[in-house]
């Protein structure tokens, strides 16, 4: 008898305060209280902490901190709060190009594979293309996900977005993100980086007009997208390269060996990666982006976990919770379990949860405001009822802002 | 030394046959030769022995010794030494106990007495034998993640890691020709050639879309059948149209560099290899006739040009310009009109002019070789007609029936792609002279036939053709032993002879100094079925590791 009571005690409180949340949070100060946070800032760990959030900033961390007066108090007693995960490599949308085409040839209609002279597809600008209609980010949100680098499958220019309770065009808050772009080994794909990379032998704008789409700005779009790909030539702005083979990886690899300046972002899944770490290795500036979880070593039974492996080789990476589309809409009950099972097999616990919060932010240029639970961040948050990378532990809350946008 | 003495060169009569007499060298005198070395050689090995032997004695010690030093140093060249195995050079003499240095990815020197550097990274190869990488004279689906069609080029396409890259470096092949079109569906495959219309205002075609019939027959006017698909030949007599040249198939050499991409691509276009329907019959015949002719005219225009720019010199080139600018400065608005006509006509008629195709100019020139389907008397006999007549180098793939045209192919220097083990039924009646013959490797090395070996199926399989696949090329060789041929001439066979063949010679198929450093490691002849490559070095850098890479079992044999 007594347990239920309490049980529905607690069930009213919790209902009570997530109402409250929703409505005032944006207004009133908030103080959550005893919980462990892991801030993933200079201060790490901190054991029966409290955090004030107000008008969707943090405004103090830590144990021994004031609260205003004004302040409603959140017991998060036994509970963790970690920062909100930052995706940096979100394909939000498909706009792969047509493999399939139809050629007329004397009369006769052929259907033949391969792509057309725009088998590259267009240049995507993620900011003009967001179309906020029939987008779900539910996954997303139940994973933890609170800030995204939204890509396409091919290639363009992403947006840093917001994942909002409703997708709405105000969820991208920076709409000129990073170039992108995604590569095999093939002469016309591996051309959408290297072309733009050369040094130019003669003016090739008028053709790049061609091949993107036709927006009518006052600017000239070819001359526009000229200036991005400078800015990635001189380092001033990273590129993001999808590589869906171990074969593209290497072919990657070899274009920017003699580019020192170019910054670049390598997106790969870990068995594509395992053949050329020790080149990787050699490019300081290459940074790489990959799914969490353990893979299969090539043409063996053995088992890797090729996070541990770039660890150990000190290359800088991030992980993707998004990369593995299947993994994100199966991971509902557990979504850390993928990270988890990765410090379970050696990679350090730190590393880890920064892999996925500060480190991704970093990548973005958003370390100033997201990534970790600090004074004058944005509070984004997640509230799990345990250790977050324990078996078992529920991630409960999701918070974007100080608002509230997935509860469990 | 070896082609001045060969009866080959006397017959022949062709100035355009160098290399051809080059891969044919070891042919039929090469057996004197040897013998010759063989004496002088015994006396200076039993001096070298002796001085050798006290080095022997202390360089595992001091190898030891060395390779810990290495690492230090990084902006040294990269060097390997391979210590104490018996190498098989192919083309000069096997050196017992030798050793092999090996400096970025080149062989720098070979021989019982080298002095192995201390920074040398050494690979141990006591008891072992050493021979050169197998060179795979036919291979597909190696290497190479799609083929490559239209704009696609071959060098953006290849697969460093692909594992088929192993299964290959285990038997030893090192080094191969691989065929892009191979395995490609009959209808619809793409190729450059005539312009199409297919995408109209765009300002160039993309692509061209041609099928392997209009490949084979040129571009004839066809129009293509609307039931079948395949192309209608023209039954009205031939309009003078320019003929198109016989579209060459794409062969490209690739070095089996696991996981190296930069050295993998050696060369594109290593043989002008046509299908055997390019060059039957009377009509397709009289087409490539006259692109050889166009090719021929260029290759004149251009040594002509060559030749008249050496003649004139600064100071005439300098009064020729004066002189110029004077008479343009006379002439009036009307003539300089008439002189920009004339110059726009004659762009124009270049234009129109029917390029020659410039695979066919490589051919004529030597560079590369013919490579053609023949396997009957009567298609090789063609083939070899037609090749003496236009003075270019041929390759016969297949040649089942060659032995019984053995002397003529001889004295033509004609190479012979053969796989011992293909057989074709003698017609009935003609026993003698028709179907495959056993003794076909010994004929073709007792008439000067120069011949590399290919297995009857050019891709790797792993599921039901064991011991016909691309990973049974020793055991190709070890059949050409037993159909007669001596084992020399067979590690010739896949090593030497289809390097020559590629046009390669002077960087793979033999343990030579200067070139690429494709070494393998056996654990005993390379001809024995129970040999397993222990070690497969590409480039001077180990590829293939029996024990690591797990490709083939790791028990001994007893």
């Amino acid at each position: 008898m007594k347990s239920t009571t309490n049980k529905l005690a607690a069930l009213i409180v919790i209902a009570i305060t997530s109402v409250a949340i929703s409505d005032l949070a944006q207004a009133q100060t908030v103080a959550y209280t005893g919980a462990t946070i892991e801030t993933m800032g200079e201060d790490g760990r901190i054991e029966n902490a409290t955090m004030v959030v107000s008008d969707g900033k943090i405004r103090e961390v830590g144990t021994d901190i004031e609260i205003p007066d004004d302040a409603r108090l959140v017991s998060m007693a036994g509970k963790t709060i970690m920062p909100g995960i930052v995706d940096p490599y979100h394909v939000y949308k498909s706009t792969a190009p047509n493999n399939v085409r139809t050629v007329v040839f004397r009369g006769r209609t052929f259907t033949i594979p391969g792509g057309g002279p725009f088998s590259a597809g267009p240049f995507i600008r993620v900011g003009e293309y967001f179309d906020p209609f029939n987008l779900n980010f539910n996954p997303a949100k139940r994973t933890g996900i609170t800030t995204a680098n939204l890509v396409t499958d091919g290639r363009g220019l992403s947006a840093f977005a917001n994942l909002t309770e409703e997708a709405t065009a105000e969820m991208l808050f920076a709409k000129n993100g990073l170039m992108f772009a995604k590569v095999t080994n093939q002469t016309s794909a591996l051309d959408v980086v290297r072309k733009p990379l050369e040094p130019p032998k003669k003016k090739t704008s008028k053709k790049k007009a061609t091949t993107t789409d036709d927006k009518e700005k006052k600017l000239s779009p070819a001359e526009e997208i000229k200036k991005l790909w400078e800015d990635v030539q001189k380092g001033e702005s990273r590129l993001f390269v999808n590589v869906n083979n171990e074969a593209a990886v290497a072919y990657l690899l070899q274009f920017v060996e003699k580019k020192e300046k170019i910054k670049l972002v390598l997106v790969a899944t870990g068995p594509n990666l395992y053949q050329s770490l020790d080149q990787i290795k050699k490019n300081e500036n290459v940074t790489v982006v990959l799914q969490p979880g353990i893979d299969r070593v090539p043409f063996s039974a053995d088992l890797m976990n090729v996070s541990q492996l770039l660890a150990e080789q000190e290359i800088p990476f991030c992980i993707s919770m998004s990369l593995s589309k299947s993994q994100l809409s199966a991971s509902q009950d557990d979504p850390m379990f993928p990270v988890a099972m990765l410090v379970k097999t050696g990679l350090d616990r730190d590393l880890a949860l920064k892999s996925i919060t500060i480190k991704p932010a970093e990548l973005l240029g958003l370390e100033k405001t997201h990534g970790s639970l600090e004074k004058e961040k944005h509070a984004n948050f997640l509230v799990f009822d345990g250790d977050p990378l324990k078996t078992g532990s529920l991630l409960q809350q999701v918070f974007l802002n100080g608002n509230k946008i997935h509860e469990n | 030394m070896k082609t001045s003495a060969s009866p080959v060169q006397l017959t022949n009569t062709s100035p355009k046959r160098k290399r051809m007499n080059s891969f044919a060298g070891n042919g039929l005198y090469s057996g004197f030769n040897s013998r010759l070395v063989i004496h002088s050689l015994a006396r200076r090995v039993c001096i070298a022995v002796t001085l050798v032997l006290l080095t022997l004695m202390c360089q595992p010690l001091l190898a030891e010794e060395e390779s810990e030093g290495k690492e230090e140093k990084k902006d040294k060249p990269e060097i390997v030494a391979i210590v104490g195995g018996d190498i098989h050079t192919v083309t000069g003499p096997v050196v017992r106990k030798g050793t092999i240095l090996v400096e970025d990815g080149k062989i720098k020197e070979i021989g019982q007495s080298v002095k192995v550097p201390e920074e040398a990274t050494v690979i141990k190869a006591d008891g072992m034998t050493v021979t050169p990488g197998f060179v795979a004279i036919n291979m597909s689906r190696v290497g190479i993640g799609t083929n490559p069609s239209g704009k696609e080029k071959l060098g953006d396409g290849l697969n460093p890691f692909d594992r088929n890259l192993k299964y290959a470096l285990g038997v030893g092949i090192t080094s191969g020709c691989v065929e892009l079109s191979a395995g490609g569906r009959r209808f619809g495959r793409r190729a450059e050639g005539a312009p199409v219309e297919m995408y109209p205002g765009l300002e160039e075609p993309v692509e061209e879309f041609v099928t392997e019939a209009m490949m084979d027959f040129g571009d004839l006017n066809t129009s293509l059948c609307p039931c079948c698909g395949l192309p209608v030949l023209p039954t009205e007599p031939i309009t003078s149209q320019p003929p198109a040249a016989p579209k060459p198939r794409k062969m490209a050499a690739l070095k089996m560099s696991f996981g190296n991409l930069d050295s993998m691509l050696m060369g594109e276009d290593v043989f002008y290899s046509v299908s055997p329907g390019a060059l039957n019959g009377a009509l397709a015949k009289h087409n490539f006739r006259k692109n050889l002719q166009l090719a021929r005219e260029a290759i004149e225009a251009e040594k002509k040009a060559g030749s008249e720019k050496k003649t004139t010199s600064s100071a005439k080139s300098k009064a020729a310009a004066a002189a110029k600018g004077a008479a343009e400065k006379k002439l009036s608005k009307e003539e300089k009109a008439k002189q920009a006509k004339e110059r726009a006509k004659k762009l124009k008629d270049a234009k129109k002019k029917p390029k020659p195709d410039p695979n066919l100019i490589k051919l004529l020139k030597g560079e590369i070789a013919m490579l053609v389907r023949a396997n009957t008397v009567n298609e090789i006999n063609d083939m070899v007609d037609l090749s003496m007549e236009q003075g270019y180098d041929l390759v016969i793939q297949g040649g089942i029936e060659a032995w019984v045209l053995a002397d003529k192919l001889g004295a033509a220097g004609v190479g012979v792609i053969y796989t011992p083990r293909s057989r074709r039924r003698a017609r009935k009646g003609r026993e003698d002279e028709t179907g495959s013959f056993v003794e076909s490797p010994r004929i073709f090395q007792e008439k000067g036939i120069p011949f590399s070996l290919a297995t009857l199926s050019s891709s790797i399989s792993m599921n039901g053709l064991a011991g016909r696949d691309l990973t049974s090329l020793p055991l190709e060789a070890a059949f050409a032993v037993r159909g007669g041929a001596d084992e020399r001439t067979a590690l010739k066979a896949i090593t030497i002879t289809p390097a020559r063949m590629l046009g390669l010679d002077d960087r793979i198929g033999s343990l030579e100094e200067g070139k690429d450093a494709d070494i393998l490691i056996l654990n005993g002849s390379p001809l024995d079925y129970r040999t397993y490559v222990e070690q497969a070095i590409v480039a001077g850098k180990v590829a293939y590791d029996r024990q690591k890479d797990k490709v083939y079992p790791l028990h001994e044999h007893q």
